[in-house]
């Protein structure tokens, strides 16, 4: 049961696990009719993750690579089913996992504006309603009518970003998206996140960034192959995990050469 | 815009927090698909859909045009083997309006299923990475098919008043009309979970699709094969459908029997298909 009862995202033992091991083959099929395969095996990504982030929280998640990040925003957003534990989400979660998701290059700035819009959810009228936020927000006014292809692969991303943020939702879930735009938008796009922050939309924030996520987290979480490693004051989280690496890359330089 | 959230009043414990609709939860579950998604997620159906529709006809000189031709090309190639090389009789219905409505039924089933199996490969980086209800993917492929159904009923209809007369059943063309989307919504339901678990389907239902018009009385009336032959055919829930057309737009009598087969099939298509996609819905973001 989550502590607090205003919270935005309460996980509790949340695990969710992989089956390891290759994939469909003819020989796979041919070993499992002869009834020489091996048992497969489970790989958890996520391990008891338990955290909750508070209503209007801007919550940072660091971690290396790999440590179940991804896995995380995929099942709190609802793409994934977690393997054990439980999630309670409060209100409209809006994910952006990945620059670009969902749009078709074929289409054009307010064809995909419009696909993205409704995958999200949201009615033809909303969508309406935001989109002159929106272009003005990416800066594409003149492009809106060209097909994504035209774009180059910035104008994209600010596309991407631009919608992600216009549409009105209660958690903001943001993985590792702001690595592909230029200093300028990404100074507009923190903006904008401390503006939604302030109305009082959650937003959780996820990224390897450690100064990025530093500089906009006031709570935040490190999360290592796929478990907990500290949850608390953003100033904490990033002490210890900036110590963990440290730790790391001592034992990496201590351990002998091959 | 000011977030609904902030006016909300805050639940006095934590033990509220479950009888609040706004929260949800995600727990392990096996099966989460819910029946009414296929309903609420029909604007997301429609958008795909849509989307497939004006991609497919983008940078292409003919563009819509090939609607008409694509069902005119098959059309012309059943008159010739079924009416030209093997002589089938029709009766008093010509050829022509008899094979049309048979094109039009099978055009839209067999256009719908070969694009079935790529409905969760094409939108791999949606269902990985965006909550959008899965359900909408398949109920998409139906509707990128419906501008070609839509235009071959027009044409069929014009072709029947011009040539044989339509008749009062033609008032049951709306039941037929949906039996032919929920029959193939099901047949869609049962191929894309599984050809996104085992992609073996990508390359049988091509295979099925291009047997299908022979072993469907797509070009031929079921009565014209011999008894066992006809019995094989009857077993086709195809049948039953393009029976019940021709008895709505033609006024040909349909085998009953034949009409049975296929409400039965499509019943056992949507109850096994659900539990499926079901159970396969939840992994789906785990196998593409």
């Amino acid at each position: 049961m989550p502590t607090s009862s205003d919270f935005a995202l309460a996980c509790e033992g949340l695990g969710k696990s992989y089956r390891l091991g290759q994939e469909l083959s003819l020989q796979h099929t041919l070993r499992t009719v002869l009834r020489r395969s091996r048992t497969t095996e489970s790989f958890w990504a996520l391990k008891d993750v338990t955290f909750e982030v508070e209503r209007g929280a801007f919550f940072g998640i660091v971690g290396s690579n790999g440590s179940g990040k991804s896995t995380l925003t995929q099942v709190i957003s609802g793409i994934g089913v977690p393997n054990a534990g439980r999630a309670l989400i409060r209100g409209r979660v809006l994910p952006l996992l990945e620059v670009g998701t969902g749009f078709h290059l074929d289409l054009t700035g307010r064809e995909n504006i419009e696909l993205l819009g409704t995958i999200l959810g949201l009615t033809h009228g909303e969508i309406e309603a935001e989109l002159p936020r929106i272009v003005a927000f990416a800066d594409v006014e003149r492009h809106l009518e060209t097909p994504l292809k035209r774009y180059s692969s910035g104008m994209q991303a600010r596309l991407s970003f631009a919608t992600a943020v216009c549409f009105p939702a209660d958690i903001y879930i943001f993985d590792e998206v702001l690595a592909v735009v230029d200093d300028d938008f990404r100074d507009r796009c923190v903006a904008e996140l401390r503006t939604l922050n302030a109305q009082g939309r959650t937003v959780i924030f996820m990224s390897h960034d450690l100064d990025l996520v530093a500089r906009l987290c006031s709570s935040g979480m490190w999360l290592e192959q796929g478990e907990v490693r500290k949850t608390g004051p953003m100033p904490e989280v990033a002490a210890a995990y900036e110590q963990g690496r440290r730790d790391a890359a001592a034992s990496a330089v201590g351990a002998p050469a091959i | 815009m000011n977030p609904a959230t902030q006016q909300k009043p805050v639940p006095a414990a934590g033990g509220a927090s479950k009888q609040d609709p706004s929260v949800r939860e995600l727990v392990p579950t096996k099966n989460r698909a819910r029946l009414s998604e296929i309903i609420t997620s029909w604007p997301v159906a429609r958008v795909i859909g849509a989307r497939d529709i004006k991609v497919k006809y983008k940078q292409s000189a003919l563009g819509p045009l090939w609607l008409l031709l694509q069902p005119i090309g098959i059309l012309a190639a059943i008159t010739i083997a079924f009416s030209g090389v093997t002589d089938v009789k029709t009766g008093d219905v010509p050829y022509l309006v008899f094979g049309l409505v048979g094109v039009t039924v099978w055009t839209f089933i067999s256009m719908t299923i070969a694009i079935a199996p790529q409905a969760f490969l094409t939108n791999a980086a949606l269902v990985r990475r965006s909550p959008a209800p899965r359900v909408a993917f398949l109920t998409g492929t139906l509707y990128s098919n419906l501008p070609q159904l839509g235009i071959m009923v027009v044409v069929t209809l014009v072709a029947s008043v011009l040539l044989h007369g339509i008749g009062t059943e033609i008032l049951m063309l709306p039941v037929f009309a949906a039996w032919l989307m929920v029959f193939t919504w099901g047949v869609v339901l049962v191929i894309a979970p599984v050809a996104a678990r085992f992609r073996d389907a990508v390359a049988l239902v091509p295979l099925i699709i291009q047997g299908g018009i022979f072993l469907a009385p797509v070009g031929f009336p079921l009565d014209s094969a011999p008894t066992n032959i006809k019995l094989l055919l009857s077993i086709n829930p195809v049948s039953g459908v393009i029976e019940g057309w021709r008895w709505a737009i033609l006024g040909l009598a349909p085998d009953l029997t034949v009409i049975a087969i296929g409400v039965a099939w499509t019943a056992i298509l949507l109850v096994a298909g659900w539990y499926q996609y079901g159970r396969l819905e939840v992994r789906l973001a785990d196998f593409i």
